[in-house]
């Protein structure tokens, strides 16, 4: 008998999303808007690395805080509310019972935001904690830690009353990143690391851990997910697919020491670390290797649709991000690139070629079922891609780029320091521009998103299959 | 090693133990008993495997020319 049998009833999958339609669309538009005040931050900081002059008048508006601030908005406000507002979705339809605990979830969505809006003041205010991905004041981490336990509570309660017997592979990522996440949020707000070594353990046992155990589950689900959904056909080989799961669930979580490299920690920590890092290529490869078994030959079908549009260049992105995590890793590689632009570019294509994008094409898929409702426009959606795609190729490859030359001048005894900096500075100024073209992807997306949620759209009385929508239309 | 040290370490491996925990519950709880099967779980009746979704910019719904989709024999590493 399927768990749950005799607790629920058996549910629609348009049912499923109408009781999901509030929570997720609180979620989603919450992160959006925190997408557009982090996008906003970003500009001002990446121009202020070639303008410096710029608003330096204002404490509030110096680098040293809007740069933590859009870090900590897109981490916390945009990626993790939209990011477990698709997670709810995903996990609704694929153990086929509505998402539980549906108010308080609403309710940790109103803290978490009330959360988000005092932190923001604190770091604008120079109250920042100065731990990177951890500027947020230890109360603001402690809201949105306990909120996310809430959202946990309801998935355990949801795989309890499950109605399906196996477990999809998204499935297994999704409770896993519920389990890993508070724990890691718990953890880094202990009062115990009061020592700048072990406090510089800690940042990057939490940091790369909440990529790679928060924010990579979640974009890996939903990968696992929209791809099969929407060419029809299921993933080339599930066991793979499994492998490539337990893989990041061993193997990820000593990652993070590898930031340490020629630090003053012990040298066992960083070598696991540099080992755990090369033993990440497996699942990666493994992932890899399924996403594109199953879409080869389904190229038009990618292209025609706007969420395969985004999360096959996501899923290539995590492919690309991760081996070269990999190799970064390694003592010969890091010593070069080390407090490089290159690794600004490396964070950016994993949160935004890979995360932001899965994001932005599992909302293409969701928001018309939960909503009932069509895009404004398709030309649209095409702009948000090629901007947006565009915007972070010019990005990691202008920062990448000058990051290698960069690492070479500054372990050159000969190169005066300032060289090293004026150097960058073209290349700076492409990352501005690369960063307008994001900043304008953003707009339209929250322009779409803003007319599918509050204006009065087209209603069609299925809204499951695009193509039945587009022959309603057209009658 | 300090306290802090001391607790990341065993966080972590909580996170692998729990890891762990959680594949020998799946192995014992059937999980893995019929796992070709569980390719086909995003699919139901609604929404079959078969029929694309989504295909928003183009007419075409029908599966791939080149590879098109015939049935669960070639649903996991046997397809060409």
């Amino acid at each position: 008998m399927d768990p749950g049998s005799k607790q629920s009833p058996e549910y629609s999958v348009s049912e499923l999303d109408r009781k999901a339609r509030f929570v997720v669309l609180f979620l989603i538009m919450s992160g959006v808007f925190w997408l557009l005040f982090g996008t906003l931050l970003a500009l001002v900081a990446s121009l202020k690395m070639h303008m410096p002059d710029w608003l330096a008048a204002s404490g509030w508006l110096t680098f040293g805080r809007v740069r933590p601030l859009h870090l900590n908005t897109m981490v916390y406000g945009w990626a993790s509310l939209t990011g477990a507002g698709v997670a709810l979705w995903l996990l609704s339809r694929l153990l086929k019972v509505p998402v539980m605990l549906r108010g308080y979830i609403i309710l940790a969505g109103v803290l978490w935001n009330i959360a988000l809006v005092v932190g923001s003041i604190q770091i604008l205010a120079g109250g920042s904690r100065g731990i990177e991905w951890l500027e947020f004041p230890v109360s603001t981490m402690v809201v949105i830690v306990l909120c996310v336990i809430i959202m946990s509570a309801s998935v355990l309660m949801m795989l309890a009353m499950r109605r399906v017997k196996q477990l999809y592979v998204s499935v297994w990522y999704l409770i896993a990143a519920f389990l890993w996440f508070p724990l890691l949020g718990l953890v880094s707000s202990l009062p115990i690391f009061d020592t700048p070594t072990v406090q510089a353990g800690m940042n990057w046992w939490y940091a790369h851990n909440a990529l790679g155990l928060w924010f990579t589950p979640i974009g890996l689900a939903a990968a696992y997910y929209f791809i099969p959904k929407v060419l029809g056909r299921p993933i080339y080989s599930y066991g793979l697919s499994l492998l490539g799961f337990w893989g990041l669930a061993l193997f990820y979580n000593w990652n993070g020491f590898h930031h340490l490299i020629g630090g003053p920690v012990p040298t066992w920590f960083v070598t696991i670390s540099i080992s755990a890092s090369v033993m990440m290529v497996i699942p990666v490869v493994v992932v890899a290797v399924n996403h594109h078994m199953t879409v080869v030959g389904s190229f038009r079908a990618v292209v025609n649709s706007p969420t395969l549009r985004f999360v096959v260049f996501a899923a290539m992105s995590y492919t690309f991000v991760s081996l070269q995590g990999s190799m970064q890793a390694l003592r010969s590689v890091n010593e070069v690139i080390h407090f490089t632009h290159f690794v600004v570019a490396h964070a950016h294509i994993g949160m935004y070629a890979f995360v932001t994008m899965m994001l932005f094409g599992a909302c293409y898929y969701i928001i018309p079922r939960v909503t009932m409702r069509e895009w404004h426009s398709k030309s649209l959606i095409k702009w948000h891609f090629w901007l947006t795609a565009i915007g972070v190729i010019i990005y990691a490859v202008a920062l990448q780029g000058i990051g290698v030359f960069q690492g070479f001048a500054m372990i050159d005894p000969d190169v005066p320091f300032t060289d090293t900096v004026t150097m960058t500075v073209p290349y700076l100024v492409a990352r501005s521009v690369s960063g307008i073209l994001m900043a304008a992807g953003h707009l339209i997306f929250t322009w779409l998103m803003f007319r599918m949620v509050w204006r009065p759209g087209e209603q069609p009385a299925t809204p499951l299959v695009w193509n039945k929508i587009k022959e309603e239309f057209a009658s | 090693m300090s306290t802090g040290a001391l607790i990341l370490v065993l966080s972590s491996l909580l996170i692998i133990g729990g890891g762990l925990a959680l594949f020998l519950w799946a192995f014992f709880n059937g999980q893995f008993d019929q796992i070709q099967k569980g390719s086909m779980l995003p699919f139901n009746e609604e929404e079959p495997a078969g029929k694309r979704t989504d295909q928003i910019f183009g007419d075409d719904d029908t599966l791939s020319e080149k590879e098109p989709y015939k049935g669960e024999e070639k649903t996991c590493g046997s397809r060409k």
